[in-house]
């Protein structure tokens, strides 16, 4: 742990207050009905994407900077990175039967 | 949390101990404010059960969704029950200078550890507060 890198004061309080403002913005954009603003047909799922794209901007600042993967060993970030892949599969493997499951009639329904 | 690691790495035990202190105040503000909301359920009745109501629904889902609600909310307030135990028992290590700037991982790991449970409340927070919102 001799060679670590320690991360200037400025850069916390830079990642602390981007995280403040994506709140902000994150509460802010809960409240306006999003497919009402845009051309064609959108659907009400658009307020949900931009709510978890927002989510996952914040988490990756947070892994970045707070865990301290910026400047870890290439080694630590295979790791970090393909650990989150493959959370991400799993979630993406249940919500695959969530989405799906209305798409077939189910007798005795 | 992150000062907490920083005077960590720099070795200033002092300063380890007061990050730490204010990392757990933010954290325990964040928990009473959690009981208050929770109480505030309890008096609109909206705990899962033979008490549930809801004005003007009867639909089974506002149910399902309150079981979500506590079931999510309650095992983050473990987490951080759990993570507010370990800075507490880091405080008094700090304060008597047994970390340094080669000697850390103790902060380093619970640093880890507080900043998952962070990231589960960026999920949690959308998810269980902010989707739908824009319907009412």
């Amino acid at each position: 742990m001799s060679t670590v890198h320690v991360t200037p004061v400025r850069t916390y309080l830079l990642v602390f207050f981007a995280l403040m403002a994506l709140t902000l913005l994150t509460v802010g954009a809960a409240h306006v009905n999003i497919a009402h603003h845009l051309p064609g047909q959108m659907t009400d799922a658009i307020n949900d994407a931009v709510a978890m794209a927002i989510a996952v901007t914040k988490a990756t600042l947070v892994i970045l900077f707070f865990m301290g993967v910026w400047h870890s060993a290439r080694i630590n970030k295979v790791v970090v990175w393909s650990s989150f892949f493959f959370l991400f599969v799993l979630f993406a493997f249940s919500l695959a039967d969530y989405f799906s499951r209305g798409w077939l009639g189910v007798p005795g329904k | 949390m992150v000062l907490a690691v920083r005077s960590a790495q720099l070795g200033r035990a002092k300063q380890i101990a007061g990050w730490l202190a204010a990392t757990m105040t933010l954290g325990t503000v964040f928990l009473v404010i959690k009981g208050f909301e929770y109480h505030h359920k309890w008096v609109h009745h909206l705990i899962p059960g033979e008490g549930f109501h809801i004005a003007g629904t009867t639909d089974p889902a506002a149910q399902t969704f309150f079981v979500l609600y506590f079931c999510m909310t309650g095992l983050h307030a473990l987490h951080m029950i759990v993570g507010l135990g370990l800075l507490a028992f880091l405080v008094p290590k700090a304060l008597r200078g047994e970390f340094s700037a080669e000697n850390h991982n103790w902060v380093e790991g619970v640093g880890l550890y507080w900043h998952f449970v962070d990231i589960i409340w960026i999920f949690l927070f959308p998810l269980l507060y902010l989707l739908g919102r824009h319907h009412a």
